[in-house]
């Protein structure tokens, strides 16, 4: 395959029947099928949109440039693996925030209720952020829903008991500081 | 407290779902395929083969160049074969369009030793004289006299 390929752009025809137009056509594909998959764990590592964009278009050109792209055997593993290295190299150190007043949910369904939810989601997501990379990474990856525990012990280059103990580390860490919270708020 | 760690884990699980937004923006994958076409489409107004070209006929300079000065000079060939032999027709001729300079030691039996030279050469020196009484004394000089003149 020749780097210089034409990439037909929707309702642009590509220049010249063959077998360049078809290598543009099924990597038009490639992208169209994995490109939300890509930017989802670019953003759940770099935690910024633009950088997640940036490190999804990068992916794809490597992958695009490496010339083998056709014979990748697992292509969601593969993308998800240079995807997550591309964006750790764009992730900037979070520092927590002024510290809010945290209501903890009674369960309720009210306008007030939804509020206190969200404000204890931004809570979280916040502490989550503040976690060491090395928990952070495996619970943000498991959390997309999308990826085996296997895929993300893959990615990540560890053995899966590694990511299963991380993660659990990280929850706890998470649910201690909720404790906390609640202890804090009960006193307030 | 199992019902509070219950409680905990929902509420965990509910951040961790929202933790990281499963739309992207629209038009994502229009972006990727432009970034990969322009990446990919050939430059023609590269510097790339202009620098190549120039890299190239650098290095043929620094090759040739030295070589040619070396053959536009006279080599001086030392041969070791005695005089007489040389001049035997069976020498091989030495052309004169080589600019070549053949120079015949004469085999170590026939050489002087280094020594004599030595002695030789020093006793063929010019040693300073002291200064004759003559050059010392000032010189007159009578004034010319032309006829007809004065």
């Amino acid at each position: 395959m020749s780097n210089a390929i034409f990439i037909a752009m929707p309702g642009e025809p590509a220049p010249q029947a063959g077998d360049s137009a078809r290598e543009a056509d099924s990597f038009a594909e490639f992208v169209e099928r994995n490109a939300h998959f890509v930017y989802r764990i670019a953003l759940a590592v770099a935690r910024d949109p633009h950088d997640a964009e940036d490190a999804a278009q990068e992916t794809f050109l490597q992958v695009f440039r490496g010339e083998r792209w056709q014979q990748i055997e697992d292509e969601r593993g593969y993308l998800a693996r240079v995807a997550w290295r591309l964006a750790v190299r764009r992730r900037k150190p979070r520092l927590l925030e002024q510290e809010l007043p945290l209501e903890i949910s009674s369960g309720n369904a009210s306008p007030e209720q939804s509020a206190i939810d969200r404000q204890m989601e931004a809570w979280l997501h916040e502490r989550i952020d503040a976690l060491p990379e090395k928990l952070r990474q495996p619970l943000a990856l498991a959390a997309l829903g999308e990826l085996k525990l296997v895929e993300v012990a893959k990615i990540l280059r560890l053995p899966e008991g590694t990511v299963r103990r991380r993660i659990h580390t990280a929850r706890q860490k998470l649910k201690q500081q909720l404790m906390e919270e609640k202890g804090a708020g009960h006193e307030r | 407290m199992n019902d509070e760690n219950n409680n905990l884990d929902n509420l965990i699980d509910g951040a961790l779902s929202s933790y990281t937004p499963s739309a992207a923006r629209p038009g994502l994958e229009q972006s990727i395929l432009a970034s990969v076409a322009a990446a990919s489409r050939p430059r023609l107004s590269s510097w790339r083969p202009l620098w190549a070209l120039t890299a190239a006929l650098a290095l043929v300079a620094i090759i040739i160049i030295p070589f040619a000065i070396k053959s536009t000079r006279p080599t001086i060939a030392v041969l070791h074969t005695p005089a007489v032999a040389m001049h035997s027709s069976q020498a091989a001729p030495v052309s004169a369009a080589q600019h070549t300079l053949a120079v015949h030691l004469r085999p170590a039996a026939q050489r002087e030793p280094l020594q004599a030279l030595a002695k030789k050469s020093r006793s063929g020196f010019i040693t300073p004289l002291s200064i004759a009484p003559i050059e010392t004394q000032p010189i007159t000089i009578a004034p010319i006299q032309i006829e007809g003149l004065n």
